[in-house]
C-alpha cells in the first residue's frame, strides 16, 4: 500500500515537475529577446510579403475624346526562389527560354538568384522576374502547361499597366513618351499630373491582421485641342511634300487664332512611341550640322530656332502701319538696292520694280521696300514692335523642351557677352531684321505672333491643353491674352492687303471659294562661313477666312530640293491644306456663309 | 462562440484579400480594355477600314452645306475616368473583424473600468 502511494506520489511529482517546466519554458520564450527575434522573423517571413501598388498613369485625349496615349495589361513572368530546386531548375529554364525567346543563359541565371527571404538584407530575393512584357496568350500557355507539369509551378506572373500609344506615330512630336517619367511634349509637360506617386509596401497575409490598401489615385487625363483627323491629315501632306520637294524637314502648325489652340502640329521625323526609350531616341540621330554636333529635334515646332525670311516681313508692315509710318497708298520708288550700315541689300531677284504702294511691295516681296518701311518706323519703334510681338521670348506653349535664340536689338545688344568677335546689334542690323534674316525663331514663335494679325491685334497664348479630367471633374483652359501689340484697324488692314496681294499674284496658294490672307517667305541658311548658296529654308503663313479667320497655317521646309522658293514650293502645299482644313473643320465657301449669315 | 467568430473573421479576412486583388486586376483590365478599343479605332485603322469600305475622302466638290436651324455641330466624346477611393463613401470593416480575443477583453476591460470611475 505504502508502496503503491510512493508510486503515484512519484507520478504526481514528475507531472507536476513537467508542467512547471512547460510553464517555465512558454515564460522563457515569451521573455527571452532572442526567442523573441527569431519567433518575429519566421512570422514575419509567413505573414509579410512586399507588394507594389501601381498608380494608373493618365490618359492623353483628342480634342473629340479620341485616345492618343492610354495604358494597357501586360505581365511580368518570373519564378517563385524558394521553389526552385535541382531537379525542376533546367525544365523551368528550358520552358521560360522558349516561350519568351529569350537567351537559356540569361534565364538560368535569373533562376539561379539564391533566395533571401529576409527583407532587410541587402541580397533580399524571394522572387526573380525574367521577362517583363508578356502577353496573355504567354500567360495562358504558362498556365496550361503548369496543368500538366508540376516542375513548372515556381514561375508566376504579374499583371501591370505600360503606356500605349494607339496610333503609333501620330502626333509623336506633340506627345512625347514616357519610360519611368515624360519626356518632351504633353508627357514631358504634365508628367507631374499625368502620374500619381506608386507606393510600395509589405502587406500582412494573415487574414485576421486585414490592412487596407493605400488608396493611389489615378493620375489626371488631359484633352489635348489636337484633333486627331486634321493631325493626320496634315502629317500626310508634309510626308509627301517633303518627298515631293526633296526637303531635309518640315513642320506644319495648325492653330486656331481666336483663342490660341493647337489644332494640329506635324513634324519630321516621327518616331513609333510603342517601343523602349532607346529605339524611339534612336530615330532623332546627332548630326553634323557645319561642324557641329546636333540632335535632331524630338518636335522641330517648338524646338528649332531658324531665320524665317520674308513671312518677318508683315511685322515690318505692322510696325509701320499701326505706327503711322505709311499707310497701304504710300508710295515707294524701288532702285531694287539700299545701303545701310555698310551692308549692299537687293531685292530677292536683284531687279528694280519702280513705284510700288506697300500692297506691291508685299505682293513682291521686295526686301529694300521692307527696309525703307523700318526705317520710316525709326529705329526704336520698329524694335518696339518686335518685343511686343514677344519676337525675343519663348511663347511658353505648354510642352516640354521649347527653344529660342538670343534677339539681337538696342535693348540686348550683346547677348553673346562683350567679346569683340561674338555677334552684337548695331544701327545697320534693322536692314536684314526689317525682311527676316539675322532672327532666329521657333515656328511656334512665328505662328502665335502672327496669329495676333488675325485675331483683331490681340495675341493668344498658344496651348495644347483644352482641359484636365480628373476625380470625374473637367477643368477647362481658358484662351489668355498675351499682349495686344497693333490696333484692331491695322490687324484688319494688314489682312486685306496680304489677301489682296495673293490674289494679285494668283497665287497657288489660293483656294477657290475662300478669301486668303498669306505670306511666302524664302531664306537663305546661314552658316560660319557665312549663308550658304542653293539652299533655303521655305516657309508660308496663312490665314482664312479672311472676314472672320479661323486657322493660321505655319509651313516650312528645310532646304528643298525642287525649287528654292517659297512660292513654287510651300504655296501649293498650303493651298491643300486649306482644300483639307475647310472640310475638316465644316467651314462653308464664303459665298455660302453670307448667306447663310443673312438667312438667320 | 468564439470559434465560429474566429473562422468567420479568417473567411472574411480571405474574401477582403481576394476583392482586394480582383479590384486592382479590373483596374488594369479596364485601362487595357479602352486601350484596345482605341487600337482599333486608330487614325490609321479607321483610314483603312474606310477604304476596304470603298468610302474615298471628300473634296469641296462633294459637298453640299445645308442650313439647319439650331444645329449645334459635332460634339466631343464625354471622357470620364472614376472617382478615387478617397472621394467614395468609406466602408471601413468593424473592429470585431480585425480584433483578436486579447484586444477585445483588454479594450472592453478598460471600458468597463472607464465606466464604472464615472
Amino acid at each position: 500500500m505504502r508502496r503503491e502511494k510512493m508510486r503515484f506520489y512519484f507520478v504526481g511529482i514528475a507531472i507536476i515537475l513537467f508542467s512547471i517546466t512547460i510553464v517555465f519554458r512558454l515564460v522563457q520564450i515569451q521573455t527571452d529577446p532572442v526567442f523573441h527575434e527569431i519567433s518575429e522573423k519566421v512570422g514575419n517571413q509567413a505573414t509579410y510579403k512586399p507588394k507594389d501598388f501601381e498608380a494608373v498613369r493618365g490618359n492623353i485625349y483628342d480634342r473629340w475624346g479620341n485616345l492618343l496615349a492610354g495604358n494597357n495589361e501586360v505581365y511580368e513572368i518570373g519564378v517563385n526562389l524558394n521553389q526552385i530546386t535541382e531537379s525542376n531548375k533546367n525544365e523551368i529554364v528550358n520552358f521560360i527560354s522558349s516561350l519568351t525567346g529569350l537567351n537559356r543563359d540569361f534565364v538560368r541565371t535569373r533562376v539561379e538568384i539564391p533566395y533571401q527571404p529576409e527583407p532587410l538584407k541587402e541580397n533580399y530575393a524571394v522572387f526573380s522576374t525574367i521577362y517583363r512584357n508578356a502577353t496573355e496568350k504567354m500567360v495562358e500557355e504558362i498556365s496550361m502547361a503548369q496543368e500538366t507539369n508540376r516542375a513548372l509551378y515556381p514561375i508566376t506572373w504579374n499583371g501591370r499597366l505600360e503606356r500605349t500609344y494607339p496610333d503609333h506615330r501620330l502626333g509623336a512630336n506633340v506627345l512625347g513618351f514616357y519610360s519611368s517619367v515624360g519626356f518632351f511634349g504633353v508627357e514631358g509637360f504634365y508628367d507631374n499630373i499625368l502620374s500619381t506617386v506608386e507606393t510600395s509596401t509589405f502587406i500582412s497575409m494573415n487574414p485576421y491582421d486585414v490592412m487596407e490598401i493605400p488608396d493611389i489615385p489615378h493620375g489626371a487625363s488631359v484633352i489635348l485641342t489636337i484633333d486627331r483627323e486634321i493631325q493626320a491629315r496634315m502629317e500626310e501632306i508634309l510626308d509627301r511634300s517633303i518627298k515631293n520637294s526633296g526637303s531635309s524637314s518640315g513642320t506644319v502648325i495648325v492653330m486656331d487664332p481666336e483663342t490660341g489652340e493647337i489644332l494640329a502640329m506635324a513634324t519630321t521625323p516621327r518616331a513609333n512611341l510603342n517601343q523602349p526609350s532607346e529605339q524611339i531616341l534612336a530615330e532623332y540621330p546627332t548630326l553634323n550640322v557645319d561642324g557641329y554636333d546636333i540632335q535632331t529635334p524630338f518636335n522641330r515646332a517648338i524646338m528649332q530656332t531658324y531665320e524665317p525670311g520674308s513671312v518677318f516681313k508683315v511685322f515690318t508692315l505692322a510696325a509701320a502701319l499701326d505706327s503711322g509710318a505709311v499707310t497701304p497708298e504710300t508710295e515707294f520708288l524701288d532702285t531694287g538696292v539700299v545701303n545701310i550700315g555698310g551692308m549692299t541689300i537687293y531685292n530677292w531677284d536683284y531687279g528694280a520694280w519702280g513705284y510700288q504702294d506697300m500692297t506691291g511691295c508685299m505682293q513682291h516681296s521686295l526686301n529694300v521696300c521692307l527696309v525703307w518701311m523700318a526705317q520710316q518706323t525709326t529705329t526704336k519703334t520698329f524694335y518696339e514692335y518686335l518685343s511686343s510681338f514677344n519676337i525675343d521670348r519663348k511663347t511658353n506653349i505648354d510642352m516640354d523642351g521649347e527653344a529660342s535664340f538670343p534677339f539681337l536689338s538696342p535693348s540686348n545688344p550683346t547677348p553673346f557677352g562683350s567679346d569683340p568677335n561674338a555677334p552684337r546689334w548695331y544701327e545697320g542690323m534693322i536692314g536684314p531684321h526689317s525682311f527676316g534674316q539675322g532672327v532666329s525663331v521657333t515656328p511656334i514663335r512665328m505662328i502665335t505672333s502672327i496669329a495676333a494679325i488675325a485675331n483683331d491685334g490681340r495675341m493668344m497664348a498658344p496651348h495644347i491643353q483644352k482641359a484636365v479630367v480628373q476625380d470625374g471633374r473637367i477643368r477647362y483652359y481658358n484662351p489668355k491674352i498675351v499682349s495686344t501689340p497693333i490696333k484692331p484697324e491695322t490687324a484688319h488692314t494688314i489682312t486685306e492687303m496680304l489677301a489682296v496681294s495673293l490674289e494679285k499674284e494668283a497665287s497657288d496658294a489660293l483656294v477657290e471659294g475662300y478669301r486668303l490672307a498669306g505670306k511666302t517667305g524664302t531664306a537663305e541658311i546661314p552658316s560660319r562661313q557665312g549663308y550658304v548658296a542653293g539652299q533655303t529654308n521655305a516657309s508660308f503663313v496663312g490665314w482664312g477666312p479672311v472676314d472672320d479667320p479661323k486657322f493660321i497655317v505655319y509651313i516650312w521646309l528645310e532646304k528643298p530640293q525642287s525649287s528654292i522658293w517659297s512660292s513654287v514650293v510651300v504655296s501649293p502645299v498650303f493651298s491643300e491644306i486649306v482644300e483639307n482644313l475647310v472640310i475638316l473643320m465644316d467651314i462653308p465657301p464664303d459665298k455660302i456663309r453670307m448667306e447663310m449669315a443673312s438667312s438667320q | 462562440m468564439n470559434l465560429n467568430f474566429t473562422a468567420r473573421a479568417a473567411q472574411a479576412g480571405v474574401q477582403v484579400r481576394l476583392l482586394e486583388a480582383e479590384r486592382e486586376s479590373l483596374i488594369r483590365s479596364i485601362s487595357a480594355n479602352s486601350t484596345t478599343l482605341a487600337l482599333l479605332t486608330s487614325a490609321t485603322n479607321m483610314q483603312n477600314r474606310a477604304k476596304e469600305l470603298g468610302f474615298v475622302p471628300a473634296t469641296r466638290a462633294d459637298i453640299e452645306y445645308l442650313y439647319i436651324p439650331n444645329y449645334i455641330g459635332k460634339q466631343p466624346e464625354p471622357v470620364t475616368i472614376p472617382r478615387s477611393v478617397a472621394d467614395q463613401e468609406n466602408f471601413r470593416m468593424i473592429p470585431a473583424f480585425t480584433q483578436s480575443i486579447w484586444d477585445w477583453l483588454y479594450q472592453g476591460t478598460f471600458i468597463m473600468l472607464d465606466k464604472e470611475g464615472q
